[in-house]
């Protein structure tokens, strides 16, 4: 009985791991051009975007069409922000949940379990993964190995994926579309570097920006847990004192305090009474970083 | 069914006519579901208007001359605003000379105690274009990358 039941498990674990290795050499090798219906739920309620994606193995193009348009790429390794004919090196590696849930594939053999389904009439495999963080399900479709739906759960929400369209198209399509752009891989600016640490740390971010004396200034405003609302200064140069700007603050009964991060000067302002909590919040976001 | 059971078979057009029918009733005292639904439906159905619709040649012709006309028109309206908008800055900064140093800070630290008095909208961004020369497309990187 237990000879048998060894002989099982190490034949499924290599039948398994063959089917890993399948899916994994399958997904690097595709050409596929799709639609995609994302719903992200979490305690800051739910979101729902449509996007339109064409990828070769990892590198992809991915058109985010509604509710907003944004346009990004991953090109080997790294990712970039789409404006019209140019893509530009992003702020912050932009991570697509498939990208993560192949990882995870790939590194965690232990935690696999695999089966074979129906989906919508088709023959599938579903294969759930699990790490630390999350719990992967993907469906793959019997025989092509296309990723038609991936649902990942954890602990402060879930996140599903579904294609309600995918097919695979000859590789020099990536190519010719890929020709049409200039890629720009300048390094981003200190300045994007700056303001990106804010939009990633804060909630219900606003920007503007104005001009004083030939010096731009971006002005971030958002919300946090532990402050309220804040707004952020940002910009290079010294004609503009942070310290005189701190003072005007301090003198209409706002907390305020300044930074200065590779030559970005920042100052930020709340209403918030303990000037401490800010200065713990501005120490945080300053050292922690983001990406 | 719970709510996420409820919108994971919605989404997938899954529903029997008796779960259908439960979920209308589930809709009725479910806020958050009703709003899933709602901004499903709204993306659902501009993604119809958006992909499904292959124009004749015909038809593109006409409507991309429109667009044209559209364009140059909107092209007149934007360069009137934003003229009028250089004006109006150029009076704030620039007509009225800074008397001191004090009036410049001042006016550059009012800006940020509008928005800080400003209550925060319900769709965040002032204006979600993506220009590389203002840093808005951030929140989009932020909406579309996972975070975690
Ligand atoms: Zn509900």
């Amino acid at each position: 009985m237990w000879f048998l039941i060894v002989v099982f498990f190490a034949l499924s674990v290599s039948v398994f791991g063959d089917l890993r290795e399948n899916i994994i050499s399958a997904y690097a090798s595709q050409v596929v051009e799709g639609q995609r219906i994302v719903v992200e739920q979490s305690e800051k309620g739910t979101k729902v975007r449509y996007e339109k994606i064409l990828r070769k193995g990892y590198n992809e193009i991915v058109k985010v069409v509604a509710p907003d348009f944004f346009e990004w790429a991953y090109l080997d390794g790294k990712t970039y922000v789409v404006f019209e004919n140019e893509m530009k090196r992003s702020p912050a590696m932009i991570v697509d949940m498939e990208r993560k849930f192949m990882k995870c594939l790939a590194s965690t053999p232990t935690e696999l379990s695999t089966a074979v389904v129906d989906y919508n009439g088709n023959k599938a495999y579903k294969v759930e993964v699990k790490n630390k963080s999350a719990t992967y399900v993907g469906i793959f479709l019997k025989p092509s190995f296309l990723l038609v739906k991936l649902n990942v759960q954890r602990a402060n929400g879930q996140l599903t994926i579904t294609y309600n369209s995918i097919k695979k198209v000859p590789a020099f399509y990536f190519e010719k579309v890929i020709e049409k752009f200039k890629v720009i891989n300048t390094p981003p600016s200190a300045m994007e570097i700056e303001v990106w640490k804010m939009i990633y740390h804060l909630n219900n971010v606003s920007i503007t920006s104005i001009r004083v004396n030939d010096i731009s200034i971006v002005l971030v405003k958002g919300v946090t847990k532990s402050v309220g609302e804040i707004v952020v200064y940002l910009f290079e140069g010294k004609s503009i004192s942070t310290d005189d700007l701190v003072s005007q603050f301090k003198s209409k009964g706002f907390s305020s305090l300044s930074a200065e991060e590779k030559g970005i000067n920042m100052v930020f302002v709340s209403k918030i009474k303990d000037v401490q909590k800010l200065k713990k919040w501005v120490k945080f976001v300053l050292k922690g970083s983001s990406f | 069914m719970n709510c996420n059971e409820y919108r994971e078979k919605f989404i997938h057009g899954e529903m029997t006519p008796a779960e259908k029918k439960a979920f209308e009733e589930h809709l009725k005292h479910c806020n958050e579901c009703r709003i899933f639904v709602e901004r499903y439906k709204n993306v659902k159905s501009f993604m119809k208007a958006r992909i499904d619709y292959v124009p004749s040649s015909e038809l593109k012709e006409k409507v991309l001359s429109k667009v044209k006309k559209r364009q140059s028109l909107k092209k007149l309206y934007m360069a009137s605003v934003s003229t009028a908008a250089v004006i109006a800055i150029g009076a704030f900064f620039v007509w009225k000379p800074f008397t001191s140093n004090q009036k410049v800070y001042q006016r550059v630290a009012s800006r940020g105690i509008e928005m800080l008095k400003s209550t925060s909208a319900a769709s965040p961004s002032v204006e979600r274009s993506n220009r590389s020369n203002d840093f808005t497309y951030m929140i989009h990187i932020k909406d579309v990358s996972d975070q975690f």
